[in-house]
């Protein structure tokens, strides 16, 4: 064709070739020829420029053989309103993001769906921050669904309902179908994991007994105990974590039988403890309680932890039925033990194990230099027992119960009520007029405090701060980034009811 | 009043740090004296000192005494995030007095500018004379350095022919560089560019000696089509004059080049281009039915002005740039208006490429055709290539630079879809797309 040769022409350069147009019957051709000159650059770039021209405007499509793959279901669901898209927009920008959780969390109150072009930047963020799936999986809608079946990435978002797919998917598929089936059959999720159990490789093996943690129940602990004798050890270790929630199972039994023996209490004017250590055991081993702590954090030596491991492991109710003392009794009569610091930790364990809400209440105040375990101690509460605890602290007059009380709150992710968000608005701005430097801490928890706040509070919670107290300046930033977060929850609020 | 929302906000900021900053100054406690009238906003803010600020949002103008060389600088964002989020605190007032020297300072010189840029009625004969005999001599010695220009380029393009487009191949950049700041020089900055984007393609794959025949030879055209301008028809030797680099002003353009309508913006997008920002944005008059070019530049740090969004209509006079396929227009008095319509489409592939073969016919240097396109199914192929697939299952590849086939296939949702894009000879750039509820834009 007349466009190659040209171009080979024009690659070698015309003081090398001469360019050659062959003539042809058409049109084009006749055009050709009439360029043809002497002038061997004029030639070339004249005829570039009109074949050129002539190739672009005599494109083809190339056509698509593949079929095409089924449409989306319909979805009834409406989509939420311009304001409100509006904001969703702002936080995919990175500005209010930390309010994402909420707006979706919203968005499925008022029973609106995610408009469907931000439905993958969204499944983006949901396959980066697995903690943003819960409030992201029941707004995505049918569109949503269908679009994550395309991209591997987003295959948490997956409907799967084909058990088909735990014999020939892939990881990620099994991993969601397991999910998706224990929390609705959890029986059914134990048998197809049991069948399949001996085949499955040690990398697999972690996120599917991980699985089980949701919706686990007696039916799942005969499996459990035979999974205790796996060789490697982190599955041994999950396993015991697992069985040591069910009071009933044997691995419970058996450490609830150890820890009586290595406990007494000596009732007296003033209780004591009488402990003895736990010797090196395999039973015990194999119940997971280790000889060495994995965190250089727990300072303990090996004796110790193992008692910490198994007080820890138990239902700490056990406690209160055996000697018939309150938690907070029993935390006195552990005062002057040479092993309470492992005694304090073990029991700690089991109040955020097990949940238990009087031995958290008890350990909070111990524990409220110790972001993690506050966090899990106060998740222990139901919200009305926190409140009511907190909102006591606040009110004693020594300054260590008001400052616990605001530390506590600042590792709590919950809501709050409009009586505790006053009582802890009035506390910071109480901290200001007494001209206290800013505690690092509460600053940046202030920020943090907007997302409990109830947003109708956010005029009230913008007025009376000591705008002239000496300190201001210090704390100024940090509260108004609070108000402002305030605000913004408040407008996301009313746009999203639009 | 004012009516900016935060999002059009932050598109003026000149960074991120811009933004975060503005926002910890967008609170009560930061500002005293705040107002507005419907010309400005003003306020004073407590920052190291006080600053005045005062902005104009339609223009957007900024003015702020702080020493920040950031434009706009964090306290002028303030205060419009401020506006936006609070508008309780921003009430109507009387203007403070440093805040009508500023008005007074700008209209001034804007009576000045369109004293320069209005039709010389209003002058007497003799500055009329003088300014016309002076734009004369403007427009006689830029002739002069073009036709130079040009003939040094026709020259430097033999060269090349000469030795081969091999030889070429291993030529540094300033080969085209020093090419390109020649025609800079000779006032010819459309083709300085065209130069720059021709020096990537020896460096871009497989077939790259053919793709920069073409454009030579295209190029070549331009020149000889130059060559004999007056030849040619009036609208084509305005296309070769504006690919040339030759730019209209509102003044320069006919009265016949006005057209008043109904607008739907239909689509943008924003680059970056030699230190330049620039943003095209599309419109489609809904009774005259033409696609018209809205183009607007920015250098680095300052910003973009505002513009309607995307799916919204607005009233207004758009003056057309001569050409034989009228694109880049002029806006004028836009006012946001509500109203109803949907462009009407091309029905698939092959309309498309038939109406550019077309277009190329009429203007053969045409480097984009605006279409909106029926029954568009978003696909995508392997490695995240993207096309549009049409009734009769024909391909438009999308263009590699376009990163939202996703969200363009979450709308569809396996239904095909209206598309508005810009068309390139290869590929489609979709800007704007229509389910039978609604339009979305990307």
């Amino acid at each position: 064709m007349a466009w190659q040769e040209l171009a080979t022409c024009a690659l070698l350069g015309t003081e090398r070739q001469a360019p050659q147009l062959t003539a042809g019957e058409s049109a084009l051709g006749d055009l050709l020829i009439r360029l043809d000159g002497e002038d061997r650059e004029d030639t070339l770039l004249r005829a570039a420029g009109t074949l050129a021209l002539w190739r672009r405007a005599g494109q083809k499509l190339a056509s698509d053989p593949r079929p095409l793959s089924p449409p989306c279901p319909p979805d009834e669901i409406p989509v939420c309103g311009a304001r409100a898209s509006e904001h969703l927009t702002l936080m995919l920008q990175g500005h209010y993001v930390e309010l994402l959780p909420e707006w979706l969390m919203l968005l499925r109150e008022t029973g609106r769906r995610v408009p469907e072009e931000y439905l993958p930047a969204l499944l983006d963020a949901g396959a980066k921050q697995a903690e943003l799936r819960p409030a992201l999986l029941p707004v995505l809608g049918q569109r949503g669904r269908w679009l994550a079946q395309q991209q591997t990435a987003w295959s948490f978002a997956v409907e799967i309902d084909d058990e088909h797919l735990w014999q020939t998917g892939q990881f990620e598929e099994r991993l969601a179908l397991l999910r998706q089936l224990r929390a609705t059959q959890p029986e059914r999720a134990l048998e197809l994991l049991m069948a399949t159990w001996k085949d499955e490789p040690v990398r697999h093996r972690k996120p599917f007994l991980q699985v089980l943690a949701d919706g686990l129940s007696m039916a799942d602990e005969p499996f459990l105990e035979t999974v205790l004798d796996d060789r490697n050890a982190e599955i041994a270790r999950i396993t015991a974590d697992l069985l040591a929630r069910l009071p009933e199972s044997r691995l419970a039994q058996r450490l609830t039988a150890q820890a009586l023996a290595l406990l007494r209490l000596v009732p007296g004017k003033r209780d004591r403890l009488d402990v003895s250590l736990p010797d090196d055991d395999t039973a015990l081993a194999r119940d997971g309680i280790t000889g060495s702590p994995p965190a250089a954090s727990v300072k303990l030596g090996e004796k110790a932890w193992r008692l910490s491991q198994i007080i820890g492991a138990i239902p700490p109710t056990t406690w209160q039925q055996e000697w018939q003392r309150t938690p907070a009794q029993i935390l006195a009569a552990s005062h002057d033990n040479e092993w309470r610091k492992a005694l304090l930790e073990g029991w700690a364990r089991a109040a955020e194990r097990h949940r238990d809400p009087d031995w958290a209440e008890a350990l909070l105040p111990i524990y409220s230099d110790h972001a993690t375990l506050t966090a899990a101690l106060a998740a222990a509460l139901p919200p009305e027992r926190l409140e009511a605890y907190l909102l006591n602290l606040m009110n004693e007059t020594s300054s260590g119960g008001r400052a616990t009380a605001l530390v506590v709150l600042s590792h709590v992710e919950r809501p709050w009520s409009v009586a505790l968000a006053r009582a802890m608005l009035e506390q910071v701005r109480q901290r200001i007029r007494e001209d206290k430097q800013p505690d690092w801490w509460l600053a940046s928890a202030l920020r943090g405090f907007a997302r409990w706040i109830p947003p109708e509070l956010s005029g009230e919670a913008a007025a009376n701060w000591p705008r002239e107290a000496k300190q201001w300046r210090q704390w100024e930033k940090a509260v108004e980034d609070c108000l402002d977060q305030l605000r913004f929850r408040r407008k996301m609020r009313e746009a999203i009811a639009e | 009043m004012f009516a900016l929302t935060t999002e059009q906000i932050i598109t003026f900021a000149p960074d991120d740090a811009s933004v975060k900053a503005a926002r910890g100054l967008a609170r009560p406690g930061k500002w005293a004296a705040l107002g507005q009238n419907n010309r400005a906003l003003w306020g004073e803010c407590k920052g190291s000192a006080l600053y005045q600020v005062c902005v104009d949002p339609d223009e957007p103008a900024f003015k702020c005494t702080c020493p920040s060389r950031k434009f706009p600088c964090k306290h002028a964002l303030g205060l419009l995030l401020m506006a936006s989020g609070q508008p309780e605190t921003v009430q109507p007032g009387e203007p403070p007095d440093w805040l009508n020297e500023w008005l007074a300072k700008r209209e001034q010189s804007a009576k000045r500018k369109a004293a320069r840029a209005s039709p010389d009625t209003d002058l007497d004969p003799e500055q009329q004379a003088k300014r016309a005999a002076a734009k004369d001599k403007r427009t006689t010695e830029r002739q002069r350095k073009v036709d130079a220009g040009l003939e040094e380029l026709e020259r430097w393009l033999r060269d090349l022919a000469r030795q081969g487009l091999a030889h070429v191949q291993q030529q540094p950049a300033r080969y085209w560089d020093g090419m390109a700041a020649r025609l800079v020089d000779a006032q010819a900055p459309g083709l300085a560019r065209w130069l720059r984007n021709m020096a990537s393609i020896p460096s871009s794959g497989e077939g790259w000696s053919e793709r920069l025949l073409a454009e030579l030879g295209s190029l070549y055209l331009l020149l000889e089509g130059y060559r004999r301008l007056e030849s040619l028809p009036e609208p084509l030797q305005a296309d070769i004059r504006s690919r040339i680099g030759w730019n209209w002003q509102e003044s320069d353009l006919p009265a016949d080049a006005w057209v008043r309508d109904c607008w739907l913006m239909i689509g943008q997008r924003s680059y970056e281009e030699e230190q330049l920002r620039v943003r095209r944005a599309w419109l489609w008059g809904r009774e005259c039915g033409r696609l018209a070019l809205a183009l607007d530049f920015a250098y680095q740090n300052q910003p973009m002005p505002p513009i309607a969004a995307p799916g919204t209509w607005i009233e207004a006079e758009l003056g057309f740039f001569p050409s034989h396929c009228p694109q880049r227009a002029l806006l004028r008095n836009p006012v946001l208006i509500e109203a109803q319509g949907k462009p009407p489409a091309l029905a698939d592939g092959a309309a498309l490429l038939e109406a550019y073969s077309a277009a190329l016919a009429q203007q053969p240097w045409l480097s984009i055709l605006p279409a909106v396109l029926a029954d568009m199914m978003p696909v995508r192929g392997d490695a995240d290539h993207w096309w549009l697939r049409d009734q009769a299952a024909n391909r438009l590849p999308v263009n590699p630079g376009f990163s939202e086939g996703w969200r363009l296939l979450a709308l569809g949702g396996g239904m095909p879809l209206t598309v508005f894009g810009e068309w390139n000879g290869e590929q489609l750039w979709p800007l704007g797309a229509w389910t039978e509820k609604r339009f979305a834009a990307f």
